[in-house]
């Protein structure tokens, strides 16, 4: 455990060094997400409340799915394992004493960490301050929210590292990983719209797919829409999508291991 | 009891055959044709503790391959590895937990990263003891001048320093085994020689089991024992380095500078070999010819300007292996 941890906090203070890209990321997210709400203040002038979600409502749900997409963009680690085995680095790390897909999840651990303190909170406590948010209606929903957050990002991390491990059969992954989390995960996840404003069908496919869980859920379970036995639910599904996202990760990371054809040298 | 054994092991590589032009490229993405390369084929030794041990053979002869294999990043094709009683490729955590491996082309070290803290983060990695850490750094430090270049980052080291930084980081969890696969390519003279003590050094106080890739052979005969050498995939030679030069050492090499370039040269049991301008040489076997008799021979038929006989040396011996196998 301590040596995963060591993984981490080296990915940390990498990270650190990055300052310049991350105002920018900061400053454009911000952006926005002030689009998206004055967005919603204008679609709701004429209504009170849609699907369950009243102005407050649909803002907090935008401000925190927002946040979470953050981790998104700062995960790429299906980037860093294809660029690792062409560069045949992946050799210098199977010939450690580690386990490779801790090892991952623990450096990016390490990077989302640092996303987490320098550009989600701050962006969180920005717009609790200038729009009067709502909090999660309890304490233990807010319990729940980070669970639940926390099994998002192992679901993310799951699919990013199984998609990453690819490069291990074929030479380029970024069409997989365009169609993958730029439309799937974008259409599916509820990132920029709660997925009961889809359309029946729509919402039907997502309900089938893991990528609600990475967003959707977490969120709605914050804003209080998602509660009850659905919320029981939604855990258990999160639950179940972590884990065997993160069994079929490492299978196909040993079956890749097994043909694995370290170049150069 | 061997810390190393390698029986009848064997490394096939599938590439993809690809045929030119454009009806061939797409033909050749449907049927998938392969052509096969026996990288390593059939190969059998066998280490015991504390041998140093020089792996050579030509480009592509299959070194890497079976170090990779040792190592346990590479699965065989087929045969047997055991290493201290694991299989390598098995049991992967195990084996790499007690062995040390320095590619020459390559770090393991943390590119952005101080050289010190690639260090911290390799003792939780493989979870030295605090004190035996210190005093493993403390030595290497020591040992190898390390001191002036701790604290900078790895990405701004000579190739000397980066090399000494990654034999520490291959030693530093105390390994039963060294693999270095050309740990002196691109170094100058004296970093060469430091590196060459170094690992005799540490084979002799801490017994670590050394092998040791290599093109230059200045680096087996002076720091190995013994010598194993594969061609082509094959092993063809495995034993003592003084045997070997006995063995195939015979040649002498007679280097002459004649007065105007000949192209008649023809002595009886004498073979030119090579031939630069004005300058030729000659071998001959010194067990059943005389140099003075070659000498004379040439003398008498030829003017010469300047001669000099060279006894065989290992480069010599290894170059004509090479060239035309070991029956010659
Ligand atoms: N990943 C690979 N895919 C296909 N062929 C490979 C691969 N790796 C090595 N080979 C082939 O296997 C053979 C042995 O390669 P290897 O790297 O073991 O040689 P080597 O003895 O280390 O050579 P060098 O002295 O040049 O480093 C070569 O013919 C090489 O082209
Ligand atoms: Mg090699």
């Amino acid at each position: 455990m301590r040596k995963y941890l060591a993984f981490s906090a080296k990915a940390f203070q990498r990270t650190l060094t990055y300052r310049f890209e991350l105002w920018m990321e900061l400053a454009i997210n911000v952006l926005f997400m002030l689009i998206y709400v004055y967005l919603w203040k204008a679609l709701y002038t004429d209504q009170t409340s849609v699907e369950g979600y009243d102005l407050n409502g649909i803002l907090t749900y935008i401000v925190i799915s927002q946040s979470l997409l953050t981790f998104v963009f700062t995960l790429r680690i299906s980037r860093t394992i294809q660029a690792k085995i062409r560069a045949g680095e992946v050799a210098t790390d199977l010939m450690k004493p580690i386990d490779f897909q801790m090892m991952t999840l623990a450096t990016a651990v390490g990077t989302s960490l640092h996303t987490l303190l320098f550009n989600m909170l701050p962006k969180v406590v920005l717009f609790y301050v200038i729009f009067k948010l709502s909090l999660p209606p309890s304490f233990l929903t807010a319990a729940l929210f980070i669970v639940s957050a926390v099994l998002g990002y192992v679901i993310l991390f799951g699919i990013e590292f199984i998609i990453g491990v690819l490069a291990f059969w074929l030479i380029e992954i970024y069409g997989i990983y365009a169609l993958v989390i730029w439309g799937l995960h974008m259409l599916f996840s509820g990132y920029f719209l709660p997925l009961e404003f889809y359309p029946a069908f729509l919402s039907k496919v997502a309900e089938v797919l893991p990528f609600r869980a990475i967003i959707y859920i977490p969120t709605a379970l914050y804003t209080g829409n998602l509660a009850g036995s659905d919320l029981s639910t939604a855990l258990l599904v999160q639950l179940a999508w972590a884990t065997v996202l993160m069994a079929l990760g490492r299978i196909s990371y040993r079956a890749a291991f097994r043909k694995l054809v370290v170049q150069g040298g | 009891m061997p810390v190393i054994s390698v029986e009848h092991l064997c490394k096939d590589f599938k590439v993809h055959k690809r045929r030119k032009g454009f009806w061939g490229s797409l033909s050749s993405t449907v049927t998938r044709e392969y052509d096969i390369i026996k990288a390593v084929e059939d190969v059998n030794f066998t280490l015991e503790r504390g041998e140093l041990v020089g792996y050579i053979g030509a480009n592509g002869a299959g070194k890497s391959t079976t170090i990779k294999m040792l190592t346990g990043i590479l699965v065989p094709t087929s045969g047997h590895i055991d290493v201290m009683n694991l299989t390598p490729y098995l049991h992967r955590k195990e084996n790499a937990r007690r062995i040390g491996v320095v590619f020459g082309q390559r770090t393991q070290l943390w590119w952005d990263l101080p050289v010190i803290d690639s260090f911290e983060l390799l003792k939780h990695i493989y979870e030295i003891p605090e004190n035996r850490y210190k005093h493993n750094l403390e030595f290497f430090s020591e040992l190898l001048q390390l001191r002036p270049f701790l604290c900078t980052p790895v990405r701004k080291l000579s190739l000397g320093q980066r090399m000494r930084c990654d034999l520490t980081a291959a030693l530093l969890h105390d390994p039963e085994i060294l693999y270095l696969d050309e740990p002196t390519i691109g170094l100058d003279v004296v970093a060469k020689e430091q590196v060459r003590q170094f690992l005799k050094q540490i084979n002799a106080e801490r017994q670590v089991t050394v092998i040791l890739t290599t093109h230059d052979l200045n680096d087996v005969e002076q720091v190995c024992g013994r010598l194993i050498i594969i061609d082509k995939g094959k092993l063809i030679y495995d034993g003592g380095i003084d045997a070997l030069k006995n063995q195939y050492g015979k040649t002498r090499m007679l280097i002459v500078d004649l007065a105007q370039p000949y192209t008649d040269i023809d002595l009886e049991a004498v073979s030119l070999t090579r031939r630069e301008e004005n300058r030729i040489w000659l071998a001959f076997d010194r067990d059943t010819l005389p140099a003075s008799e070659v000498i004379s021979q040439l003398t008498s038929r030829y003017e010469v300007r300047d001669l000099t006989i060279s006894e065989p040396e290992i480069e010599e011996i290894v170059r004509r292996i090479y060239k035309f196998g070991m029956s010659q």
